[in-house]
């Protein structure tokens, strides 16, 4: 009831300086109070008769109880008097506040074009870098959602080539049977399973695990339970477990689905557990798990999958990877090849396997915004600076008023706070819906994308800098805000165009420019690097037109090797006569379909010295079809037919790198013989083929030899087949309805249950390869138009401030005769010589900062002359754009008139 | 015959009625309260000084240093126009709230 009353009444207290004093001053007052209280008690008890110490004993418990001290009793009093105080001047201050804040709005609202011009250049630049803040975050730094996620590592080996060497069964169990440092270690590696016998038929992503993986991550099944050291024995009955997605889809969350049985890959598995919905493993998606069933009879020469671990607590990565490199001979012991490979250990952070590769970008990318945000602060400042400057007569008249400094202080700081903040607010606006955009258009390769959000770390983020950019914008008016008397006197004229104060505006504006110009340069590298890209020869033309899928066709249900082939290829013959199919290829892989493997290869007349091992090549195993399919040339001899695969002969394709680094020239290598193992019979080079750029457009192409899918004598029997393949079929249908369901009729039409897996267009794989690169290339020409914008607009606004402040300077020089032109030079100059200024430090800058991103460039050097000089010289131009209108308006002026506005 | 505790809320009251006889420090008041009500109310010490405290706080009350006639220093409370206007409308609504709940009281069904 009583809040208006308080209200008053704290007016008048702060008019008169009464009661707001500091709380150890009420403290002194308690403790005198209740002496005198007690004092006056006791001479009221000793007047009634009692003696002077019953008196004082009774005075005492009358104050303080029974049994309680005098001391006692004050210290509460003190207590809450204290709390009291504390509570009073809070509520000043916070009155104090509210009135500074609608002080500030007053004043906002009597400058609207200014406060929305700050506003908006504030939420563009906290809103951009609160985005990139939340990417940075989400993906970089946000811990993995695993327990303990500091202490998981992803164990990896440096081959002798320096590349990266994943883990073989060999490396598996010795450092699960030996390390010293690891508390737990699981091996995994992502393939496909057909899921058959239930429902459609189906072929997925499945993830392969020891019984170690799941366990040391800290994961716990929504039902059922997950591997154990039974299940992952070799031999042990086949048991799945699905994730959540799949329990959902397939089985519509049956809560009984636990025991019931799942065909994969033919082979009826029995459902053991359900993983939780929350499942993510780095940057696969499996439907099913299934168990590897490592064998350590069974140990071969074959580094295919990856190793996470748990380290002991307290362990280091460097004494991880010294344990490691103790534990290596011990590999080496057991297969003496390996010796060659000159394993080296590389112990690495399992967050580092989850981002993989897109730091740079990302750091990049934060830098960048981060510059956008320098931008709009120095466009801000040299905003708020030259209001303050038109203030100053004001903010003069209340100090002379009797205002303390402080509180002038507080008004302008008061002002710059809702500036920022309204600004902070906005740009957290504009940061969320972009986080929405970005997780919905965000390439594949962006990891943990699907987190992407506006949380408690991004939402402190946007606001601190919001905080940072009110003090800043705060602090640099008061700090000029000099000597009133002086401005007073001086009429609040002449001080005006003091060249210390322009100074300050030409040196933010030559800041800006140079900004602006480094984020020019790094976008147009990227922009070149885009271009260079699509400039390369892949290894396929018209990639949107053509199709891939892969077909399995498992050895439950068709045993036979040739009898394999030769369903593929009627697969094949149907799918030709789909209506619109130009011609249909098959491969085990397609082109940056990301499938790399390397095998020993044996070159005749190219002895493999002894004790050491043959080189390792990429294979792939071929239909007929696929070379001319892809689009792909044949630089000599002829390409695979169906008469070389289902007989099958005993002949190779080569890649051109291939062939030129073994037998020299193209036409060379027609007619050589090369093998896969030293016991197996010699094949014969008959064509070679065009390279593909099979790891990524940005990297050089591998050697490649191209077998027959059926092949005999391929060191696992007499004759071996390749089940899985993947189909390329070309035509300008693709990507029209139904084309794909006639496909899928096509191959279904041979083998009713077989399913297409992973369709998608070539180009589809080339957008994947070139992702990071466009995302990088999009973001980075955002981040620079929003610098350009701003660079812009801080150089016309300087510009057009000056000439407004120089106008009787102008007035003068004309009635002295100076012609328009001149006048407009005069301006025109300046603006030229911030801009070259800037573009000047911008460059050497660049020059500096760029090497940075030399990694994500391709085709182009990080010093490019021609990036250099274009963005330089577009800079130029349009910043003399922007001082052409200012000048041209001052050199507009009627002398007359510019003596007048005085 | 013991005093008679205060109910919770009447001494808040009790302090502003007191003041409005002029400046008192607190002594004077649990003299004053305990005269007028012929020794009969027990105010607790304590409790008066907190509500001292609780009433400037809310700016019912001011207080300042003073000297009482045997020349010690004392703390002087003083009523303010905003305790007058609070004592006004709380002593109505307890008169007629205390009028009230005896005529349930003793009234004969």
């Amino acid at each position: 009831v009583s809040d208006d009353r308080r209200h008053v009444r704290s007016g008048v207290r702060r008019l008169f300086r009464l009661a707001v004093r500091r709380g150890d001053l009420r403290r002194d007052d308690v403790d005198e109070e209740v002496r005198l209280h007690v004092e006056l008690r006791v001479e009221q008890l000793v007047r009634r008769g009692l003696t002077e110490a019953a008196a004082r004993a009774q005075a005492t418990e009358w104050f303080a109880g029974t049994g309680g001290t005098l001391d006692d009793a004050a210290r509460d009093l003190r207590a809450s008097a204290t709390r009291r105080e504390t509570r009073m001047a809070l509520r000043e201050r916070l009155a104090d506040l509210r009135r500074d804040l609608r002080l500030a709005f007053r004043s906002l609202r009597r400058a609207p074009a200014f406060g929305a011009v700050a506003v908006l250049t504030l939420a563009l630049g906290i809103g951009a870098s609160t985005a990139v803040f939340g990417v940075v975050y989400d993906v970089l730094l946000k811990p993995l959602p695993f327990r303990d996620p500091d202490r998981l590592v992803g164990v990896y080996h440096h081959g002798a080539d320096g590349n990266s060497v994943r883990q073989g069964p060999a490396t598996y169990f010795t450092y699960r049977d030996h390390s010293r440092v690891f508390e737990d270690v699981g091996a995994w590696n992502t393939g496909r399973a057909s899921l058959t016998g239930r429902g459609e038929p189906e072929r997925v992503e499945a993830l392969f695990v020891t019984d170690g993986t799941l366990r040391l991550l800290g994961i716990r099944p929504a039902l059922g339970r997950l591997f154990g050291a039974a299940d992952d024995a070799p031999g042990a009955p086949r048991r799945v477990v699905l994730s959540y997605g799949q329990w959902q889809r397939r089985f519509g969350g049956a809560p009984d689905v636990v025991g019931q049985s799942l065909e994969v890959d033919g082979t009826p598995c029995e459902i053991i557990g359900v993983l939780p919905a929350s499942f993510r493993f780095l940057r696969t998606d499996p439907a099913v798990l299934l168990p590897m069933q490592l064998d350590r009879a069974n140990v071969w020469l074959v580094f295919y999958f990856q190793v996470v671990a748990r380290l002991k607590p307290g362990v280091t990565l460097d004494a991880a990877n010294a344990d490691v490199a103790r534990l290596i001979p011990r590999v080496v012991d057991w297969i003496p090849g390996l010796a060659e490979w000159r394993l080296t250990p590389d112990v690495r952070p399992l967050s580092e396997d989850v981002t993989g590769g897109v730091e740079r970008v990302l750091w990049v990318l934060a830098g960048t915004v981060g510059v956008v945000l320098l931008i709009a602060g120095a466009n801000v400042v040299n905003l708020v600076l030259v209001r303050a400057e038109g203030r100053a007569r004001e903010l003069a008249v209340r100090t002379a008023l009797g205002a303390s400094r402080g509180r002038v202080a507080r008004t302008l700081l008061a002002e710059s706070a809702t500036l920022a903040l309204a600004g902070g607010a906005a740009g957290l606006l504009l940061a969320g819906a972009a986080l929405r955009l970005l997780r919905r258009t965000a390439p594949a390769s962006l990891p943990r994308v699907e987190e992407l959000g506006v949380g408690p770390a991004v939402a402190l983020f946007a606001l601190g800098t919001a905080a940072a950019a009110g003090l800043l914008l705060g602090l640099l008016p008061v700090a000029r805000l000099g000597a009133p008397n002086a401005m007073l006197r001086e009429g609040g004229r002449g001080a005006s165009d003091a060249p210390a104060r322009r100074r300050v505006y030409d040196a933010l504006v030559v800041a800006q420019i140079a900004m602006a110009l480094v984020l020019l340069i790094v976008s147009g590298l990227m922009v070149r690097t885009f271009v260079a890209l699509r400039q390369v020869r892949p290894g396929f033309t018209r990639p949107e037109e053509v199709q891939t899928f892969r077909v399995s066709v498992p050895g439950a249900l068709v045993a036979d090797a040739r009898q394999t082939a030769r369903v593929h290829a009627q697969i094949a013959e149907r799918v030709r006569g789909v209506p619109g199919v130009v011609s249909v290829g098959l491969s085990s892989s397609i082109t940056l379909d990301g499938d790399a493997n390397g095998n020993p290869t044996f070159v005749e007349h190219a002895p493999v010295p002894a004790g050491t091992l043959p080189p390792l090549v990429r294979f792939k195993y071929l239909g007929a079809g696929y070379v001319e399919t892809m689009g792909n040339r044949v630089v000599a001899g002829r390409p695979l037919a169906w008469d070389d695969v289902l007989q099958p002969r005993d002949v190779v394709l080569v890649s051109e790198t291939m062939a030129r680094k073994y037998w020299g020239t193209v036409p060379n290598a027609l007619g050589k013989r090369l093998t896969n193992c030293s016991a197996c019979s010699w094949r014969t080079v008959v064509g070679v083929v065009g390279d593909e750029r099979d790891d990524g457009l940005s990297r050089p192409a591998p050697e490649i030899v191209y077998w027959p899918m059926l092949i005999e004598q391929f060191g696992d029997g007499p004759i071996s087949v390749k089940r899985t393949m993947a189909y390329a079929v070309r035509s300008t249908r693709v990507g029209t309805p139904g084309f794909l369901r006639e496909l899928q009729r096509a191959v279904w039409s041979v083998r009713p249950d077989l399913p297409l897996a992973d369709v998608r267009t070539v180009a589809e794989l080339q957008d994947r390869d070139m992702a990071r690169t466009s995302f990088a290339m999009v973001m980075l020409a955002i981040a620079a138009a929003v610098a350009l914008l701003l660079g812009v607009v801080g150089v016309y606004g300087v510009l057009a401030y000056v000439a407004a402040r120089r106008t009787r300077e102008v007035g003068i020089r004309m009635a002295l005769g100076a012609r328009r032109a001149d006048v407009r030079g005069l301006f025109v100059r300046h603006g030229l010589r911030l801009a070259l200024t800037g573009v000047a430090i911008g460059l050497v800058a660049s020059l500096a900062l760029t090497r940075v991103m030399a990694t994500l460039l391709f085709g182009v050097r990080a010093v490019d002359p021609l990036t250099y000089v274009a963005t330089s010289a577009g800079l130029v131009a349009v910043a003399l754009l922007a001082t052409w209108v200012p000048a041209r308006r001052a050199s507009r002026v009627e002398p007359t008139l510019a003596f007048r506005s005085e | 015959m013991p005093p008679l505790a205060l109910i919770r809320g009447t001494l808040d009251l009790l302090v502003l009625r007191a003041l409005t006889r002029g400046p008192m420090h607190g002594f004077e008041i649990t003299t004053w309260l305990e005269d007028r009500s012929g020794g009969r109310l027990g105010v607790d010490d304590r409790a008066l000084y907190q509500a001292l405290q609780r009433m400037e706080e809310r700016a019912l009350i001011g207080a300042e240093w003073g000297v009482t006639e045997n020349n010690r220093r004392a703390r002087y409370y003083r009523i303010s126009a905003a305790g007058r206007a609070h004592l006004e409308a709380e002593t109505s609504h307890w008169v007629e709230y205390a009028a009230t709940v005896t005529q349930i009281l003793t009234v004969a069904t």
